[in-house]
């Protein structure tokens, strides 16, 4: 195997097999998803609403969760890494930092579309859901896959040199994106006017919108969500290239153990 | 014999907006292939600054750190790729039995054939049956073994020692050691640190005493424990103590002194007096049991070199 690919396969390896012993994990992908789905659901059904905003929720949750398990695993995995006092090995190791990066979003593209999967069924036998069209379905998750890749490089950038203060953030951060991006609701009857270009900007903004779109409650804009998409995955790429060689610099990564 | 790691006048401070610390300060040593060369010093004389200068994780802000020829700071991706690192103050990732652990290992460094290497060296280590254990969970020595299982699993040619022996028991010290003398026979090269003197004195070839980030002095064991200055004791066990230091008196060079019942100690400015304090013993009315040279431990040559003494 090419060395590149087996270093990338390593990160994903070890974040999968973790799960096997680690409750936290293994709720992260079966448990909470679980319990937000019927959350929601439960709260939209009992209003009593149009079947398009359920479908709506629905359709926000899938790609959240994408966008969330990117991140998430991108800097949980260094994380642990640190609770464990073997971080210094990995550095130690030939992995670069974008090894790094690809190799826990593969991990968190598995469990992104693990618990999609499971959403797609529950809400199918639930509610009746089918996917009104898979192609868009599957654009909004991808940008929405990358939109979470882009956040992992900015809070991983920032775990080299806040170590565990980042993986707080990696929570946070979904969350504010997803309230910024309007996942369950419309941005232009939400937010004030003047604040709504600016969130435009925002590539899972974008995202959202197109997934919205397929039930009539969001507009696509194929151009603002690729150059979106483009300008903030370099802004992550530069930030977390920048923070890494100023954490080697200043021997943030170095304390063995 | 080939040249394994090269420093050469590095400097590196860690600043902040308080303070700056020089940790290295024009650090140079050499270590050959295949040697065993123990780094000591206290906690905060620059030793993992050092380390992690080599290991590439650490920028110095002056001078270079090569291993076998690569610069680690340039080159440190085809450095990483030939060395590895075991520290005393490590764990094991969380969840990951010490098999899966190793194979997560193995594929950071594309080992070739992974699963007998990890076989292998479980055997080697006397790992083997526990293979299917939370490596987190294992006793300090079942870890620290696991941990040199970890780092030879890319047949590193420079293993770098952080203290792995620190926090053992005796018996699980002791077969580290033997580890430790077994990665000689193997030609690799093996950079030490300890502050167990008895440990770098059995298993290093050279060794670099290394204080407020400068080497203090540099040789083998014997050679530091040569340059240790200072007075030279000859002990002597007898019957009649007082009989010895009245036979002793007047020998140039020579003072005794009784240190307490049947055991006297003969200062001399050099062991070349042993032969006149033997034949002036021959006069003596009581009985000697021994006489030996009193030799410096290695722990007084540390500290003599780490008070500024033993100069090259």
């Amino acid at each position: 195997m090419n060395d590149s690919l087996s270093r990338m396969l390593s990160q994903a390896y070890k974040n999968i097999t973790t799960i096997r012993r680690n409750t936290f994990r293994l709720a992260d992908i079966v448990v909470w998803p679980i319990l937000y789905l019927f959350t929601l659901t439960f709260f939209v059904t009992y209003l009593g609403s149009d079947k398009s905003y359920l479908y709506m929720v629905i359709l926000g949750m899938l790609g959240w969760r994408a966008m969330y398990f990117l991140n998430m695993d991108m800097v949980s995995s260094l994380t642990e890494e640190y609770w464990a006092k073997s971080l210094a090995y990995l550095f130690a190791s030939p992995i670069s930092r974008f090894e790094i990066a690809m190799g826990t979003a593969l991990s968190g593209a598995l469990k992104g579309a693990f618990v999609i999967a499971i959403y797609l069924v529950l809400t199918n036998v639930l509610y009746g859901f089918t996917v009104p069209d898979w192609w868009l379905l599957a654009i909004g998750v991808l940008f929405l896959c990358l939109s979470g890749f882009t956040m992992g490089l900015f809070t991983l950038g920032l775990a080299y040199f806040y170590k565990e203060e980042a993986f707080n953030l990696s929570f946070i951060l979904p969350d504010v994106i997803a309230l910024l991006s309007g996942v369950y609701f419309s941005i232009d009857t939400v937010y004030p006017a003047a604040v709504v270009p600016f969130i435009r900007l925002l590539p899972t903004t974008q995202a959202f919108e197109l997934l919205k779109s397929m039930v009539g409650l969001g507009h696509a804009d194929y151009f603002m969500l690729v150059a979106t998409s483009a300008v903030w995955l370099a802004a992550g790429y530069l930030f977390n290239g920048f923070m890494y060689e100023r954490a080697r610099k200043e021997g943030k990564l170095a304390r063995l153990g | 014999m080939e040249e394994a790691i090269s420093v050469q006048n590095v400097f590196k401070d860690y600043r902040s907006r308080k303070e700056t610390v020089h940790a290295l300060n024009g650090v140079s040593l050499s270590v050959k292939e295949g040697e065993i060369f123990g780094l000591l010093g206290p906690n905060g004389a620059g030793k993992t600054t050092l380390i992690s200068i080599l290991v590439g994780i650490l920028s110095p802000d002056n001078g270079s750190a090569k291993i076998f020829g690569k610069d680690c700071s340039t080159q440190a991706r085809q450095v990483q790729e030939q060395i590895n690192v075991v520290s005393g103050f490590s764990g094991a990732i969380g969840a990951l039995s010490v098999e899966e652990s190793l194979t997560y290992y193995a594929m950071l460094y594309n080992v070739g054939n992974p699963k007998e290497t990890i076989e292998r060296l479980l055997r080697q280590m006397d790992l083997y049956d526990a293979r299917d254990w939370v490596a987190e969970y294992l006793s300090s020595g079942m870890r620290q073994r696991f941990f040199i299982c970890r780092g030879l699993l890319n047949d590193p040619k420079v293993l770098i020692l952080d203290e792995p022996t620190v926090g053992l028991d005796v018996e699980s010290a002791i077969a580290v050691r033997n580890i430790i003398r077994g990665l000689r026979k193997e030609g690799r090269t093996v950079l030490l640190t300890t502050h167990n003197m008895f440990e770098a004195q059995e298993l290093c070839d050279r060794i670099a005493f290394i204080n407020g980030g400068k080497i203090l002095s540099t040789g083998t064991p014997a050679e530091l424990k040569g340059r240790l200055s200072g007075e030279r004791v000859i002990e002597i066990h007898c019957s009649e103590e007082k009989c010895v230091v009245d036979s002793l008196r007047g020998l140039k060079g020579v003072t005794a002194e009784i240190k307490s019942a049947k055991l006297v100690h003969v200062k001399v400015d050099s062991y070349s007096r042993t032969r006149d304090i033997m034949r002036a013993l021959a006069d003596c009315g009581g009985d000697i049991y021994s006489v030996s040279e009193m030799e410096p431990s290695f722990e007084e040559v540390y500290l003599n070199a780490m008070r500024g003494g033993n100069d090259e």
